[in-house]
């Protein structure tokens, strides 16, 4: 049962990372994106390219991030320069990086072989405890940038563009730029996490990003019913303890006796149930959000 | 000669509008000729009003100006430069805009303080700098101050949680900080409960006083047209139809000026 606890802890803050990118667009754009299920497999591909040729770990995980950008990066253009909108753009470059990861891999998966990453130096067989202070390190590193990046004259413009494009632009906000940078932005958290959990599973997969949105959601949502605050710096903080508490739910339901199929089925569970109690109000916006684009 | 006296004229304007036309569907039967040939000019400082009827063209008249729609024909000119000409961003600078919504003319995801930031930030790019300065919010704080409504007190909540009024006070100044050259007002008052609405006018005419910001406010009430600016234009089917300045303002009865309302449409055999 310890174990269990552990096990979920690191994978809650390795999701974490992943949240936090989906609250930069969910959140703070008011933009659905559904990149994320690929650009957290092609951060996961790209890390795992990069390892067997050698390179290594610490340097892989940017890669990751680089990538995730990139993925991100496409969804941009297709909404800002082709007008295209927000959920097809993501369900188009899903399905084209769907073919990149493919490619990238040559295959659907890689393995790592034992050939070392950053993540190797802290996992000790017995023992959890150096690679969840590693974890909490980046986890909290990464927070407290989303922190900044938000109060700085830039952040101001990016909450502005997903407060109210209109009104944005009428203060002189180039709003296609602060989509692009922030989809960007998400979407390389997004690989970067892609590319730690590769190397902490050993292997990257061309279907280990299926349902990260719908994770995402459920994680963010069980974070924001802990507060009723509406304070950035409380809303990062509880986004994390969402994803560890995510990851602490599934695993007792698979405790329980479900099947790991089953997952898929708790995961919305938990998105609705959170919509209930969470209070229609506070996730309206997402509601208006799936149905309005 | 002539030509040259007249480019003369234009320049001692601050803001002209030249034969300016705007047809919505033109050759379709759905066809609205929402200005017709409209033309006049202000001087720098001025405070307009302008008064008309539904569909008289007044909004239409401040889509030109700010730039979200482009008319059929005629051009309109700041200091001598066609608006037309400019990149849209700067444009933004220039002219700025209170809506009638309170909700239109604000971020209401953000506090005051990082919503009169952006205005600060208005017309440059935004770069990583602390959004919010300390030297900024202490002349934010000097200004709210001024107002005597204790919305310094309120720097750090969010605008969401703010009034009706509050939020077009707080539009009013998001409009001026930037300082911009000419200020538009689209019936910022129109969604305000009247006692609002008059303190939400007197902190307008403090400011328009205070930054000597030219100013064109539409509104539905001829109490507030009379009472409020030096110039009054009453707007009637696309065209001027009554323009009165200062002096002849103050003479003025509300009861004279519905009767105007009133023979203007007949004389166009509606109503």
């Amino acid at each position: 049962m310890d174990s269990l606890l552990f096990t979920s802890v690191e994978l809650g803050l390795l999701y974490a990372i992943v949240v936090l990118g989906v609250f930069l667009t969910f959140r703070i754009l008011n933009f659905p994106d559904l990149t994320v299920d690929s650009s957290f497999v092609l951060g996961a591909a790209a890390t795992a390219i990069f390892i067997r040729n050698g390179v290594p770990g610490i340097l892989s995980i940017f890669v990751g991030f680089i990538a995730g950008f990139l993925g991100g990066s496409l969804t941009a253009i297709l909404h800002t320069k082709l007008g295209i909108g927000k959920i097809l753009s993501g369900i188009l470059s899903m399905s084209i990086l769907y073919t990149v990861n493919l490619r990238l891999m040559h295959g659907p998966n890689v393995s790592l072989l034992n050939q070392p990453g950053i993540i190797e130096i802290f996992k000790v067989p017995t023992n959890h405890f150096y690679l969840i202070l590693f974890l909490i390190t980046v986890v909290l590193i990464i927070k407290f940038l989303i922190d900044w990046f938000l109060q700085t004259e830039f952040g101001l413009w990016f909450r502005a563009t997903g407060n109210n494009e209109v009104t944005a632009q009428s203060f002189s906000i180039n709003t296609k730029l602060t989509k692009f940078i922030g989809i960007g932005l998400s979407n390389g958290l997004v690989g970067f996490a892609g590319g730690l959990i590769t190397q902490y599973q050993g292997f990257s997969d061309i279907n280990m990003g299926v349902g990260t949105v719908i994770l995402s959601l459920a994680a963010l949502m069980l974070g924001e019913a802990l507060t009723s605050k509406n304070k950035i710096p409380i809303l990062t903080f509880v986004i994390v303890i969402g994803a560890i508490l995510y990851q602490l739910i599934v695993n007792i339901a698979l405790q329980l006796g479900l099947a790991g199929s089953d997952l898929k089925f708790i995961t919305a569970l938990i998105v609705i149930i959170s919509l209930l109690i969470g209070g229609r109000n506070k996730f309206l916006s997402y509601e208006k959000q799936l149905f309005n684009n | 000669m002539e030509a040259e006296i007249n480019f003369y004229l234009m320049k001692s304007n601050f803001l002209t509008i030249k034969n300016l036309t705007k047809i919505y569907d033109v050759g379709s039967p759905s066809e609205v000729v929402a200005l017709n040939n409209f033309s006049f000019s202000i001087k720098k400082g001025d405070f307009v009003t302008i008064v008309g009827s539904n569909a008289a063209g007044k909004t239409t008249l401040f889509n030109l100006i700010n730039g979200s729609d482009s008319p059929t024909s005629g051009e309109i000119l700041l200091e001598g430069e066609p608006l037309s000409e400019l990149p849209e961003f700067k444009r933004a600078k220039l002219i700025s805009c209170v809506r009638q919504n309170p909700n239109d003319s604000v971020i209401v995801s953000m506090t005051l303080a990082e919503n009169l930031s952006l205005a600060k930030i208005n017309g440059r790019s935004a770069n990583l700098d602390k959004g919010v300065k300390k030297e900024w919010k202490k002349e934010f704080k000097k200004i709210l101050k001024s107002f005597g409504l204790g919305l310094e007190k309120r720097l750090d909540d969010k605008v969401s949680s703010f009034s009706g009024g509050q939020k077009q006070i707080a539009a009013l100044l998001m409009a001026t900080i930037s300082k911009p050259k000419l200020l538009l007002l689209d019936e910022h008052t129109a969604a305000l409960d009247p006692n609002v609405s008059k303190m939400v006018l007197r902190i307008t005419d403090q400011i328009v006083k205070e930054e000597k910001v030219t100013t064109l406010m539409i509104t539905h009430n001829i109490r507030q047209a009379i009472e409020h600016g030096n110039l009054l234009i009453l707007l009637e089917k696309g065209r001027i139809g009554f323009k009165v300045g200062d002096s002849q303002k103050r003479s003025l009865n509300i009861i004279e000026i519905e009767n105007l309302l009133e023979n203007g449409l007949a004389k166009f055999g509606k109503f």
